[in-house]
């Protein structure tokens, strides 16, 4: 076979990538989540609240994607229904392994460098990250999606599928709740 | 192809026996990068064994032609180390294309 | 986009606020994600939300939590180096522990059995068909009838650059993967089907 340069498997399209790796092709699979590691595994941690646990929730993800992509059916996109495995598995994998450790989160951040006004933000957002993990999963996986990844409502309730009402609701909840924690801190 | 030389000796070789000298002949022939991780299994009965190997090759290499070599290669080896007769049973798990 | 399949999960409907699947209203009959958002995005109070006490308590609410929220989402967050080689090494562990015999194709050797996995076959011939340049592979079907000698059929699916012959792209396409089964596989490949199902080369990349 000539040595024609041809288009390496990471810049082929989503539509391409997803039926090869629906037909058992490892680097299309791979080629795939590539794209989206940073969000997926920055998603695990906000969910767990901790590393070690994000990075495991994050493996067995990408091996339940890689045995449900059969089922994947494009009515959303790859992205939207990576987020969806990734949130259930680690609401799983919460369920399995409670109680969670409670200073982890911390760990995630630099360390402050600096005076008081550092630590008393750094505290803050530690008692963000507490107050968050007292949340029960559905709430917190709602409440991650919309605050901290930004996503809207219909995605949000493709992800978690739940009905978006549903979603504006526990969203609300976990608002009011945090609301409540964080009244100390202003 | 023959049995011990020795008359006064009966070799006995067991199954991992047969699939370590399998594999470490396998690994030898061109184009096979790789043994899948618990992909080389043996059985003895009698005079006779049986061998499966899943193996990892890359494009440049004929996959039927690679499998052939394996099991020719093997065969011989196995004949020659153990006196074994062997049927050699290749799967290809995978082709590297890059 | 309707994607309905509940978690499972919801507490008892009890008719209280324990997710029923409705949204929070506030006690006027405003919905409260909306009045936290508007507040959250800095829209300034309209009329009803400056008077109304529910309102002017949420939208307090929306702005003590805004900066700690707001810092919580600009901690960046980065994945461990090596955090996808190690997950896709599982995967290919997987790939490898479930090839089940019906995701195998036989090829001819006249000492024992060779199998070939159906897909790295099928990564094979679309590898093959990706080196014309003017074509991306997409499916890839190989199926092998019972006698091995009678060829096995290919069905492709493929993306063409756009403005190439469609019909010279399907006889290229047939004479690589024909190529490709006998010199890359060992493998004699009977008939192609070739399906145009896309095209691309038209300002995207």
């Amino acid at each position: 076979m000539p040595p024609v340069s041809h288009t390496p498997a990471d810049q082929f399209d989503e539509a391409t990538l997803v039926v090869r790796a629906q037909e058992g092709d490892a680097r299309a699979f791979e080629a795939l989540v590539v794209r989206h590691r940073a969000a997926l595994y920055r998603l695990a941690v906000r969910i767990t609240g901790d590393p070690a646990e994000a990075e495991d929730a994050l493996q067995e993800s990408l091996l339940d994607a890689w045995r449900r992509i059969g089922r994947f059916r494009g009515e959303s996109s790859f992205a939207t229904w990576m987020y969806r495995v990734v949130s259930n598995r680690c609401i799983a994998m919460l369920r399995q392994h409670r109680p969670m450790p409670v200073e982890r989160l911390d760990d995630v951040r630099a360390a402050p460098d600096s005076p008081e006004r550092s630590a008393e933000l750094d505290a803050e957002l530690a008692a963000l990250g507490a107050a968050l993990r007292g949340l029960g999963d559905e709430l917190r996986v709602c409440w991650v999606l919309r605050e901290l990844e930004g996503l809207g409502y219909a995605e949000i309730a493709r992800i978690t599928g739940a009905g978006e009402d549903a979603v504006r609701g526990r969203i609300h909840r976990a608002r009011v709740r945090l609301a409540e924690v964080m009244r100390p801190w202003r | 192809m023959t049995g011990p030389t020795d008359p006064a000796v009966r070799l006995h070789v067991e199954a991992p026996a047969v699939a370590s000298v399998a594999a470490h002949r396998a690994r030898l022939v061109p184009g096979v990068v790789a043994l899948r991780p618990g992909g080389v299994g043996a059985t003895v009965q009698g005079g006779a064994a049986e061998v499966a190997l899943t193996l990892v090759t890359r494009l440049g290499h004929n996959c039927r032609d690679l499998a052939v070599a394996v099991q020719r290669e093997v065969t011989n080896e196995i004949a020659d180390v153990t006196g074994l007769a062997a049927v050699v049973t290749v799967t290809i798990a995978d082709v590297l294309t890059d | 986009m309707a994607v309905n399949e509940t978690t499972g999960t919801a507490g008892p409907d009890d008719g209280g606020s324990d997710d029923g699947g409705a949204p929070e209203l506030l006690p006027c009959g405003r919905d409260a994600a909306t009045v936290w958002d508007r507040a959250e995005a800095g829209v300034p109070p309209d009329e009803h939300e400056r008077d109304c006490p529910y309102c002017t308590a949420t939208a307090a609410d929306a702005m003590r939590l805004d900066a700690v929220v707001h810092r919580m989402a600009a901690a960046p967050v980065e994945p461990p180096p090596a955090v996808l080689e190690r997950a896709m090494d599982k995967v290919r562990g997987a790939l490898a522990r479930d090839l089940r015999e019906h995701e195998l194709l036989t090829l001819a050797s006249p000492l024992g059995p060779v199998r070939l996995s159906r897909a790295a076959a099928a990564t094979v011939l679309r590898d093959a068909v990706d080196r014309m340049g003017d074509v991306r592979a997409r499916s890839c079907q190989v199926e092998q009838n019972e006698q091995i000698d009678a060829g096995t059929t290919v069905a492709m699916t493929v993306s063409a650059l756009y403005g190439v012959d469609m019909r010279a792209v399907a006889a290229r396409v047939r004479r690589m993967v024909i190529a490709a089964g006998t010199q890359a596989l060992g493998l004699p490949v009977g008939a192609v089907d070739v399906t145009v199902v896309d095209v691309f080369g038209e300002g995207d990349a």
